[in-house]
């Protein structure tokens, strides 16, 4: 009887292994498809202790929408929706009312007038779903630099909720077009990236082609015909300080920083034959890189400064190669249809941007270093000179119809996102700051 | 050795009571009813998960454990953890963020409207979602 009592209580033992264990296994599922709608963010205008702090932290509030917004990755809701009204930075929000409208970001700050005529702006970015704040900071600064505190909070915010490093505390270099065709003034004028505080960096005298901005520092390169012949320039924007980069026999052109700034690479055509050289910045050494028969031109430096891309047509067209930064291992990287130009390393590494003109028609493309994954991003009647945000995410270029005058474009490396930036003259040759110090 | 010797002999029968019971037919019966939770749920995510944009992010596996109650709603935290990727990397720390919000915001779940899944809650009410940016 005892033995036929131990047997069902086994056998219960035993079922309940059987069937409950299963009951409470957990279900597994892989989840790859989501989607890329931008985020919903709630922006509050900045509160502020008195009439002027309260302009100042509307206008804040402005700039950091449009940032957001110009960036495709984020969609501010308009503040006729929000339902809570924030009148203190210390007080937590009602995370309800937020979720409600679908923020799934919340923005709050204030503007606070100091006693020694600066302002304090502070900020604080709070989760709504996690309820939980992300980040925070404050700034002391002088009123009229409010605009510069408005893009790092963008790029605060930016950084929080992509993980990726901002680009909006940048600035733009680019060539200003006016004037007929045939008499044409081409200026030096640098913008943020947004296009606000535009201004000219050279005079209407001398035409200025190809700026570059140094990846490290606050130096632009440029080419100019202020002496005649074109020579490459160095534009300290620090101290506002020009000068020749070198006096070689021959025409320069297509200057580039090397990552680090110290030295820049170049063309130098001396007979008609076009090489790449680089250039030390202190010692002005110069090192002759390519020996072609063949044009060699455009280089840029991979970020780690260990090779560069450049073009080349000594294969009978317009190609891109790349070489190790001594010289050594040339080798040809694109192999498409048309005729490669203006290849720029992405400041990730990962990819090379070009100009690829085929078939009447120019487009803006990347590839991997070795030539492969090549896609078209955008096309157009002229699309020329691509140059990257300092992340690796934006590539702005200029765009030039029939008829018309050329305007700044900029693109999603997805190839979505197509913007023109507002500029007041016509304008081409972008070039991209890193992120001010 | 009273108790062990039929226990024994009960485990070793275990296979052929539940094929005498027949469960080598509802097994299927199960798995299709953890394809179709399964299928609310990537639907669900389809609709909530704003994929992380960041280049970096494609090797990054994000797993989010947290029960379900009949209703769909959170019964539990959402607990996440990550393959292939440093937790202090801002990448890696955004395609958490990312899983984790849209699981939260994605309750309740409309998983019970399928009558046959409402009663059957023990096969979905504790869940895994593992999130690859494909």
């Amino acid at each position: 009887m005892r033995l036929i009592r131990a047997f069902f209580a086994a056998f219960a033992v035993a079922l309940l292994f059987a069937f409950a264990a299963p009951a409470h296994a957990q279900l597994r599922v892989d989840i790859e498809e989501g989607h890329l709608n931008p985020m919903p963010i709630a922006v509050n205008d900045f509160m502020g202790a008195n009439p002027a702090a309260q302009q100042v932290g509307q206008e804040v509030a402005t700039v950091i929408r449009a940032n957001l917004e110009r960036s495709a990755l984020f969609r501010p809701i308009p503040s006729s929706a929000f339902i809570e009204r924030i009148t203190a930075m210390e007080v937590p929000p009602r995370f309800a009312d937020w979720r409600i409208i679908d923020a799934q970001a919340l923005v709050v700050g204030q503007v606070t007038p100091l006693p020694d005529g600066r302002i304090r702006i502070e900020f604080r970015l709070w989760d709504t779903f996690g309820e939980t704040s992300l980040t925070g900071f404050q700034y002391a600064t002088t009123p009229d630099n409010w605009r510069r505190i408005a893009h790092r909070i963008s790029d605060q915010i930016y950084e929080q909720l992509t993980g990726e490093r901002g680009y909006f505390d940048t600035r733009i270099v680019f060539v200003s077009e006016s004037g007929p065709r045939t008499r044409r003034i081409k200026r030096l004028m640098i913008m943020d990236q947004d296009g606000a505080n535009p201004f000219f960096l050279t005079g209407p005298d001398a035409m200025v082609l190809t700026p570059r901005f140094s990846p490290s520092t606050q130096m632009i390169t440029y080419m100019s015909f202020e002496t005649g012949a074109p020579r490459v320039f160095l534009y300290n924007l620090e101290t506002n300080r020009r000068e020749v980069l070198g006096d070689f026999p021959g025409m320069t052109f297509s200057p580039r920083f090397a990552p680090d700034g110290s030295r820049i690479v170049f063309t130098l055509d001396m007979n008609g034959n076009s090489e790449i050289y680089t250039m030390d910045m202190r010692s002005r050494a110069r090192t002759r890189l390519t020996n072609h028969a063949a044009i060699d031109t455009s280089p840029s430096f991979s970020p780690d400064g260990s090779q560069i891309v450049f073009n080349s047509d000594r294969g009978g067209s317009p190609q891109l190669y790349v070489m190790n930064a001594d010289g050594s291992g040339q080798r040809r990287i694109s192999f498409g249809e048309g005729r490669y130009s203006t290849p720029v390393w992405s400041p990730r590494g990962d990819l090379i941007a070009f100009t690829r003109q085929g078939g009447g028609r120019f487009a803006i493309g990347v590839m991997r270093p070795d030539g492969s994954g090549e896609r078209i991003l955008t096309e157009s009647y002229l699309d020329e000179a691509p140059t990257w945000s300092p992340n690796g995410r934006v590539i702005m270029f200029f765009r030039e119809g029939r008829g018309a005058g050329p305007r700044l474009w900029s693109v999603d490396l997805t190839g979505r996102n197509l913007r023109e930036i507002s500029t007041q003259t016509d304008a081409s040759d972008p070039a991209w700051s890193p992120l001010l110090p | 050795m009273r108790v062990a010797l039929p226990l024994s002999l009960a485990l070793l029968c275990l296979p052929m009571q539940v094929t005498a019971q027949g469960l080598s037919d509802e097994q299927p019966a199960a798995q299709a009813l953890e394809y179709r939770a399964a299928r609310v749920m990537r639907d669900a995510m389809r609709r909530c998960w704003r994929m992380p944009t960041a280049e970096g992010a494609r090797h990054v596996r994000v797993s989010v454990e947290f029960n379900l109650n009949r209703d769909g709603t959170l019964a539990t935290e959402p607990t996440i953890s990550v393959e292939g990727g440093d937790e202090t990397n801002p990448i890696v720390r955004d395609a958490m963020e990312s899983a984790r919000r849209a699981v939260i915001n994605c309750a309740p779940y409309p998983i019970s409207n399928d009558p046959e899944l409402a009663s059957h809650y023990e096969i979905w009410r504790e869940m895994s979602l593992v999130f690859m940016v494909p």
